[in-house]
């Protein structure tokens, strides 16, 4: 297929404006202050905006389309799940992390936890491998849109992304992160939303998608235990519909790279409206994610210009959705990516609108560079100001705040294309994984410690220590023996059948609980450091 | 334990997983309810679950946690206003 000369300006006039950002705001980031936290004077719209495309990543634009292709509607509820958490965050963490202001993600847990050095470390072990597995998502994200649409070598695009956001982060630190997010947070949006009108002015609304859709699958719209039939055995039972609602519900609230932005806003309030612009641009992004994903294997299996071609053997010819994801594969081969992740693009490239793939193509290159690029800020304080300069004493990054931040990103950009080149499936599995190990792990300290003047310093720790290698051997236990992540380790063993829990989601309970009961056993903090947080913050 | 979150935190959590528990239910417990309930011609999960529950239901209850602890503030600083020029 030939590349239209409307989706190659749309992604050019993309990457112009974001190096552009980047160049305006170098000088706005000399401060340190300015590079760490863009000097708190970020308002609620704009904030809002970057909240968003740094929370959604590409897992979201490219991966929950193609959970609902592969899962049907009960994927929907996965969705809502994700929105509904969104407001959660205002006040339980929003707020009270504003008032206080910390600079780093660790600075609140070295403070609450009475542990300066040593929580530093033990609270960003599960940030830097968390991190690392995002940015790297996102550089195989960039990398798939531009290839796909725009047909560009895959190794090359990885390599224009992580050049794109480099500049960007290198020069202005969080001021140019916030401005470059914000617009893509806008851009994100908008494509999604276009791109869903468009299919439904397709089909004629939405009694003629839903017809269409149950033409082509009568399954897609099975929830469990209402019928015989389901629409993915994970969806055999309520607690895949449960488990999936809630795995990526309490994220926006515990992220470290949410919760950073946070820090940012001019004040309390404008980080409480920053969540209300947060859920409306990313709740108009997952509406219309959600009718893509919904119609995708009809669009394809009807629309697609590869249905009919003939497959790598000479003998197959392409009829179903999944060959034609398949074949789109074969063709540009990268390396572990799913078959289903082209099923976003392929939906929407049966529609045949050089101006639909512009807005598509500009929208999936802002997801994906946003999250990395909040990823990076998270990472290169952690690494740059906290561990080096607090933690090792480094008069160097002392000294030079912004220089040691600057080459923290060049490095931690180097490091993650290594594997982006060429991504085993593990590693990009392992975004699934990520998720869950953040809040099974620094969750429970972080919303306990302002909430619970009971929380300890021994529970901080045992909590971390134990649920990170914990949440890591189920998750692979699980995917290597029962075939998928989502299936818990224990159904089996308890109740002689799988049970289907999203990415072993059920950690995220017992993390808490285990949290809670370590802290009546153990001693508390002192006085003023309890007042501090417990009281003074709300 | 989550001693001073106000009242509309607890609110708005009843309504989000209210919301969700009521619909999860009808749609466990009637057949295909998600196409077969309709409104208006098209699947109502398109209206409770689509837009309302991805998008209207989370921007009104995002809207209750800026716009309730901002008025409880105004008020608390005008009655302060109050106390002082009355003493």
């Amino acid at each position: 297929m030939q590349v239209s000369g409307v989706v190659i300006f749309a992604a050019v006039l993309y990457f112009v404006i974001v190096f552009a950002i980047g160049y305006v705001t170098r000088k706005a980031s000399v401060n340190p202050m300015d590079y760490y936290v863009a000097g708190r004077k970020v308002g609620a719209v704009v904030n809002g905006a970057a909240l968003a495309a740094t929370y959604f990543s590409p897992a979201s634009f490219l991966g929950l389309p193609a959970f609902i292709f592969l899962l049907g509607y009960p994927f929907w509820w996965a969705l809502i799940g994700i929105i509904a958490g969104l407001p959660v965050a205002s006040m339980l963490t929003a707020a009270p992390l504003r008032k206080y202001a910390p600079v780093s993600f660790t600075d609140y847990y070295a403070d609450r936890y009475e542990s300066d050095k040593a929580m530093r470390i033990i609270a960003g072990l599960p940030v830097l491998v968390s991190g690392f597995a995002y940015v790297i998502l996102s550089l195989v994200g960039t990398g798939l849109f531009m290839m796909a649409i725009l047909k560009v070598d895959y190794q090359m695009a990885v390599f224009l992304g992580a050049i794109a956001v480099l500049f960007y982060v290198y020069m202005g630190g969080m001021v140019a992160t916030t401005w470059s997010t914000a617009f893509q947070g806008l851009l994100m949006a908008i494509a999604a939303v276009v791109s869903a009108f468009a299919i439904l002015s397709h089909y004629g609304g939405f009694g003629a998608l839903a017809d269409a859709v149950y033409a082509n699958n009568p399954n897609f719209w099975l929830m469990p235990h209402a019928q015989e039939n389901v629409s993915h055995p994970l969806f055999g039972m309520w607690t895949g519909v449960v488990s999936f609602y809630f795995i990526w519900h309490y994220g926006f609230a515990t992220m470290p790279y949410t919760v950073v932005r946070f820090f940012t806003a001019m004040n309390i309030q404008s980080a409480r409206r920053a969540v209300f612009w947060a859920v409306v641009f990313g709740g108009s992004m997952y509406w219309g994610l959600i009718i893509i994903g919904t119609a995708a294997r009809t669009l394809i299996e009807s629309l697609h210009p590869y249905v009919g071609a003939t497959m790598a053997d000479g003998k197959t010819v392409v009829q179903t959705a999944t060959q034609v994801l398949a074949y789109i594969k074969a063709q540009f081969g990268v390396g572990g990516a799913a078959v289903t992740d082209y099923s976003m693009i392929a939906a929407l490239e049966s529609l045949r609108s050089p101006i639909l793939m512009g807005i598509l193509v500009a929208g999936g290159l802002a997801i994906a560079m946003a999250t990395a690029a909040g990823w990076i800020m998270v990472l290169n304080v952690m690494i740059g100001r906290d561990w080096m300069g607090k933690v090792f004493g480094s008069k160097w990054a002392i000294e030079n705040p912004v220089k040691s931040l600057r080459i923290w990103t060049i490095i931690i950009l180097v490091i993650s294309i290594i594997p982006s080149l060429n991504p085993m499936a593990l590693v990009l599995d392992l975004s699934g994984w990520a998720f869950v190990v953040i809040i099974c792990t620094v969750g429970a300290p972080l919303i306990f410690g302002l909430w619970w003047p009971r929380a300890t310093k021994t529970a901080a720790y045992a909590t971390i220590l134990i649920f990170l290698p914990l949440s890591l051997w189920s998750w692979l236990q699980a995917r290597a023996t029962l075939g998928s992540p989502h299936w818990a380790i224990w159904g089996e063993a308890l109740f002689g059948r799988k049970i289907p829990v999203a990415h072993q989601w059920w950690l995220v309970p017992v993390s808490f609980i285990f949290f809670i009961v370590v802290s009546y056993l153990t001693k508390p903090c002192s006085p003023e450091t309890i007042k501090k947080y417990c009281e003074d913050l709300h | 334990m989550f001693k001073g979150l106000r009242p509309i935190f607890w609110i708005s959590l009843a309504i989000l997983y209210g919301y969700a528990l009521i619909f999860m239910l009808i749609e466990m417990n009637i057949p295909a309810a998600p196409y077969t309930l309709k409104i208006g011609g098209a699947p109502a999960s398109f209206l409770y679950g689509n837009f309302f529950g991805c998008l209207v239901l989370n921007l009104i209850v995002a809207f209750l946690l800026y716009w309730v602890p901002e008025q409880e503030e105004k008020k608390a600083e005008a009655s302060k206003g109050v106390t002082k020029s009355a003493s």
